[in-house]
């Protein structure tokens, strides 16, 4: 499924030189995500991993340029989706993109549905909002899609307000709204988090059968490593706005570059473990992005830095299919492997 | 959906009790002599004491309770003590014209209010945003009677657009009544629609910065529809609140109003009936008074009910 | 009140998560209104003891004058200087607002925090009153309890506060409601604490915040109720000067001079100002104390 090289066709999600800032009180523009890279081909699934405040949710945000003030998207910042680019559309043809091109989903059901109309309207009015369809036919299509993501008995839960249903049927109904007007690519950001573990289960389930079904592909945003090793074809690992890493799953997580990716990995508990052993975890904490150190942003925390580490920020080196922003990959250079990406 | 309806009314029916019973406890222990008062300083003890019987003030006052309560209900309001005219007729002829003024400033109210609230929830940076805010507060603190002097002083007296006070029932000239109506109207009207827009701005505020619509974004419907349908019918449930707040100011502000506006409302009724003590006056249009603000609340609630489907359940 | 009006308040005050930290004060927004007030107490305390007949001296022939040395705001149509029953007046108007608000606080608050803790059928039946209480509009109870009362200052605290207790009661209850289920109120009841030492001594302190700004709210609510009765004679009785009483001689008088009835108003609504300004500033540094958690 994978080819070496992206190829202009299969490439639906391509992100070039993505940076986002925020106004601060205190008058300094804080980066949240500096300069960044994604691809994501037609029907794979991408995971976007990283820990509370790395910029993953503003990652995603940005993709459907839902970036608010007091935040802005940088100049340089090149959206490609389905071959056009997002940053210079007007925003009546951005309009059109959101909902047939790509759909999002969010963290918090009982807040990102409204609760004062039905999840029925709701799902109708996304049809309705894209193509020229009669009120019956939008609740035919809606029942269809409720059908799709596994709510029983659509035809009664047409018309339940949100606040009468569970917060997995919630997710479902988010799910459902996003996918209305099948679009390419889903952005799903922390779809589970607030969900029950058994839950989590279903809905990720739920979410891989519709890759298949409809060849659409999902970025899947999440701090949790374990989701990302059950569905992603490949993963990318943020730290501190910045990718540090990325690549196929099964190579990432058993053959981890960087340093930050190792701790992680390390950090899940194993089962089989020794009861009494200590759950090694990272030490220290993520920087503060307005007061960054130089050079490397995990430096401070990392136990194989050296000299350059600390004087020059690395850049994603391409090895083959994989990346990761780390000098070690450099060591010992031999001239002709390393990239610099 | 009715069910809510029927709750809502039957917890509003001990309420109206209670109301008329404390409204009673306070009358009973007005100072003064009703008796006494009706039939003037030369009358002899005797005849006071007779009257008083007349008047079943010599009851216990649990039985009194129950008969006035049974007066109240059938409408048996008395007599003034100072012109001899039924209390019923008294109110009849008032309270048109209380009516005509609060509804009036509710309108005003709602026509300033609503539009502005809705703009500055929307636009709460902008210099305009900024200005209705600061418009808003100043509104809210404004003593309805000062406003109504200050009106009057300029517009009326100084500029002589329009008549100083007096009232010119609709049927008698039309325009003439709306003339005399619009000061009354603003006075009353501005406080409302500050307190209104200052809900419907915080509401529109909340809804606008709000997950789902963030999501409607997403997922491409058009501005107006997010606008008109999300986020409206989110942030009218304040407004709701706020109507309801605004109500009980209201009816105070027209006690007020008509006496700045010298307006023969149900207000001047009520106030002149206290200071002269006018027992059966008062009872009434304070009952009425109170059973009418009940109601008022029992619409909003209702009104609550209708827009949010949470409550409908909940309660 | 309607039900769901109080629901909402209710809701309001018990998302109070107690204390918050005081850098998160922004001192310009306090500074102003409350040095503004603090101020204006001072001065209406202390002038009243150093020249106390002022308001009250006639001076016949220089009736309804404009400004002048002798009288910086002029005189009223006794010849009484302005400036002084302005001051007078503002007295009066803070003892009816600090005083009636504390009185409501006082029961209202011990109350309001007794029915929320125990389960008590008096608890409900306190509720229940309230909320008949609440019934009424302000003005109209005001009126009434103080045509029942005497017409003068007690009359008029005693009424305003009336009109007060119940808010005070239901926003307490609510707020025990809300603290009852916290752990530091089973730590002291489970160190033996008795009804009155969980009150007072646990549950209290933590729920200043919100009670201030209610109370801040009550005290501008109390100024502008007392005004409002002056204003229909209800209130203070002449020649003892209330803003609401000036304002009432002062539409007497319209045609004539302009001036006298401006400055009681102007002087009302800035006090209401800065109270609301309080209020406001003190809601949004308790409900937000959660931000802090990034």
């Amino acid at each position: 499924m994978m080819s070496q090289r992206s190829d202009f066709d299969s490439e639906l999600l391509r992100i070039e030189h993505l940076t986002v800032s925020f106004a601060t009180s205190g008058g300094r523009r804080l980066v949240a995500i500096d300069d960044i890279e994604l691809t994501l081909s037609r029907g794979s699934i991408l995971g976007l991993v990283g820990e509370s405040g790395c910029g993953k949710s503003v990652t995603a945000r940005s993709i459907l340029q839902l970036v608010k003030p007091p935040g802005r998207i940088g100049a340089a910042s090149r959206i490609w989706l389905d071959g056009r680019d997002l940053t210079r559309l007007s925003p009546d043809e951005l309009r059109r993109v959101r909902g047939p091109i790509a759909g999002m989903i969010f963290q918090e059901p009982s807040t990102a549905i409204n609760p004062m109309y039905t999840v029925g309207n709701q799902i109708s009015e996304t049809i309705r909002a894209h193509e020229r369809v009669s009120g019956r036919v939008a609740r035919t299509r809606a029942l269809e899609l409720m059908s799709l993501v596994r709510i029983p008995a659509p035809n009664r839960r047409y018309d339940d307000f949100p606040h009468q249903m569970s917060g997995g049927m919630r997710q479902r109904v988010m799910i459902a709204i996003a996918i209305a007007c099948h679009p390419k690519l889903l952005i799903a950001d922390e779809p589970t988090t607030a969900l029950d573990v058994t839950i989590q289960a279903q809905i990720l389930e739920l979410l891989t059968n519709l890759r298949s079904q409809l060849g659409m592909a999902i970025l899947i945003i999440t701090h949790d490593l374990g989701i990302v090793a059950g569905m992603a074809d490949r993963v990318a690992i943020m730290y501190a706005g910045r990718i540090v890493e990325q690549g196929r799953t099964e190579e990432v997580l058993q053959d981890p570059k960087h340093p930050y990716t190792q701790g992680l990995l390390k950090s899940v508990p194993v089962l089989g473990m020794d009861r009494g052993a200590r759950l090694p975890s990272i030490p220290g904490t993520v920087p503060n992005l307005i007061d960054l150190p130089p050079g490397c942003r995990f430096a401070p925390r990392c136990a194989s830095a050296f000299e350059k580490c600390r004087i020059e920020e690395p850049r994603l080196i391409q090895l083959s299919d994989r990346g990761a922003a780390c000098w070690l990959c450099e060591l010992p250079t031999r001239p002709g492997t390393a990239v610099l990406g | 959906m009715w069910e809510f309806v029927g709750r809502r009314l039957l917890a509003a029916v001990p309420v109206l009790v209670g109301a008329s019973v404390v409204l009673f406890a306070l009358l009973y222990v007005l100072p003064g002599d009703p008796a006494a008062f009706a039939l003037g300083d030369n009358a002899s003890p005797a005849a006071i004491a007779a009257f008083r019987h007349q008047l079943g003030l010599d009851l216990p006052w649990y039985v009194q309770y129950f008969d006035w309560l049974g007066r109240m209900v059938t409408g048996q309001f008395g007599k003034s003590f100072f012109n001899e005219f039924p209390v019923v007729t008294l109110m009849d002829e008032r309270l048109p014209v209380t009516l005509e003024l609060t509804l009036g400033a509710l309108v005003v109210g709602t026509l300033i209010g609503v539009p502005v609230g809705v703009y500055s929830g929307l636009n709460p940076s902008t210099m305009l945003g900024r200005a209705i805010d600061l418009l808003n507060a100043v509104f809210i603190a404004v003593p309805v009677f000062w406003l109504g002097i200050l009106l009057q002083l300029g517009v009326a007296l100084r500029l002589g657009w329009l008549p100083p006070g007096g009232y010119v029932p609709v049927g008698i000239d039309f325009g003439a009544n709306i003339r005399s109506m619009v000061l009354p109207w603003l006075t009353l009207g501005v406080g409302t629609a500050a307190v209104l827009a200052r809900f419907l701005q915080a509401g529109v505020r909340d809804a606008v910065t709000s997950e789902y619509v963030l999501a409607a974004e997403a997922r491409g419907l058009t501005r107006i529809r997010i606008v008109g349908k999300h986020v409206m019918r989110n942030a009218v449930v304040p407004a709701i609140t706020a109507f309801g707040i605004q109500v009980g100011r209201l009816i105070g502000g027209a006690v007020l109003t008509e006496s700045v506006f010298t307006l023969p409302g149900l207000g001047t009724l009520l106030w002149t009936a206290l200071v002269q003590r006018d027992y059966f006056v008062i009872q009434a249009v304070t009952l009425f008074a109170v059973a009418a603000f009940i109601l008022v609340n029992l619409l909003t609630d209702i009104a609550y009910g209708v827009v949010d489907a949470r409550i409908r359940e909940g309660y | 009140m309607s039900k769901a009006a109080l629901a909402m308040l209710d809701a309001a005050a018990t998302n109070a998560k107690g204390r918050g930290s005081f850098e998160r004060l922004r001192a310009p927004a306090l500074a102003l209104p409350g040095l503004f007030l603090a101020l204006l107490v001072l001065i209406s305390v202390i002038t009243p003891l150093v020249l106390p007949d002022a308001p009250f001296q006639q001076h016949l022939s220089e009736a309804l004058a404009g400004p002048s040395s002798a009288h910086p705001l002029g005189t009223d149509e006794l010849g009484r200087d302005l400036l002084s029953r302005l001051i007078l007046g503002t007295r009066i108007s803070f003892e009816v607002g600090f005083g009636s608000t504390a009185v409501a606080l006082a029961i209202g608050g011990l109350l309001g925090l007794w029915s929320g803790y125990s389960e008590n059928p008096v608890g409900a039946v306190i509720m229940r009153l309230s909320d008949v209480l609440l019934a009424f509009p302000s003005i109209l109870l005001a009126m009434l309890v103080v045509t029942v009362m005497r017409t003068d200052l007690p009359g008029v605290i005693v009424a305003v506060a009336l009109v007060n207790i119940p808010v005070f009661v239901r926003l307490n209850r609510a707020l025990m409601l809300s603290q009852r289920r916290l752990e530091y109120v089973e730590a002291a009841k489970a160190l033996g604490g008795s009804t009155s030492y969980v009150i007072l001594r646990a549950v209290l302190p933590n729920v200043l915040a919100p009670l201030a700004v209610q109370s801040a709210l009550a005290i501008a609510n109390a100024v502008l109720l007392e005004a409002g009765l002056s204003f229909l004679g209800l209130g203070v009785q002449p020649p003892t000067p209330s803003l609401g009483l000036e304002l009432q001689e002062a539409a007497a008088y319209l045609r004539q001079d302009a001036w006298f009835g401006i400055f009681p108003g102007l002087l009302l609504i800035l006090i209401v100002l800065a109270l609301n300004k309080l209020a406001d500033e003190g809601a949004r540094w308790y409900g937000r104390t959660d931000l802090k958690v990034e």
